[in-house]
């Protein structure tokens, strides 16, 4: 991983098109702001990370067709 | 076409069923081709079953089944779903089941989203940052909503 150290307000290009600006630092909080194209996606890791447990969770529960029944049925009956 | 399942064993399927992702989903890039089935006849869940791996299969809900889901997405996502009109999006959230009614819940933050004329799926995330990935099932319907 490359690291730079930069201060308040100064920022980092990557590529042509994607800049990242240190735009403030209080006690153990860096704001961020990035400038990039509209077709890269910015996010937090920390919400990938939550969705890929959330799916490797789901997709570890043990379902068995007449509990799923049980529940559209009351699902429906709610609607 | 036949498939085999983690829900109903061995069964056939349309090849309609047969959609394809691109970049699999979250903690699954690598599966590239899922069956959807519907669990039943007039149920709101789906199964979303990874067409080769048969113990990989996810449990799926329309959300407006049980919620006012306000579908919130990168114009991008629309893109890579080639996707013109709004008539051909299916919306699917995925369900974490619990022996406990209580305890399940449904990922809003990351909905399934496929394009039914094309069947390109694609999870993506919401922009809508009030969703969370354990909304759960029934606190969603009987008045309340996913805003408390």
């Amino acid at each position: 991983m490359l690291i730079l150290d930069r201060k308040e307000s100064q920022s980092i290009m990557i590529g042509n098109n994607i800049e990242i600006t240190i735009v403030g630092i209080r006690g153990d909080h860096a704001k961020i702001g990035i400038k990039a194209p509209r077709d890269i996606k910015v996010f937090r890791k920390e919400i990938y990370e939550e969705i890929q447990k959330s799916n490797i969770e789901a997709s570890k529960t043990k379902v068995n067709p007449d509990q799923l029944k049980n529940l559209g049925n009351l699902i429906k009956k709610k609607k | 076409m036949k498939v085999m399942t983690k829900a109903f064993g061995e069964i056939e399927v349309s090849e309609k069923q047969r959609i394809s992702f691109k970049e699999g989903i979250f903690g699954f890039e690598d599966i590239s081709s899922f069956i959807l089935i519907d669990a039943e006849e007039g149920s709101p869940f789906y199964w979303l079953q990874a067409e080769h791996m048969p113990e990989i299969a996810f449990v799926m809900i329309n959300p407006y089944m049980f919620t006012e889901y306000v579908l919130d997405m990168e114009p991008e996502d629309l893109k890579e779903l080639d996707i013109s009109d709004d008539e051909d999006i299916l919306i699917f959230c995925i369900v974490t089941v619990a022996d406990d009614p209580s305890d399940i819940t449904v990922n809003l933050l990351g909905p399934v989203i496929i394009n039914r004329k094309t069947h390109i799926g694609k999870q993506i995330i919401s922009l809508n940052e009030k969703y969370q990935t354990k909304h759960p099932l029934f606190q969603l319907g009987g008045g309340d909503n996913a805003d408390s």
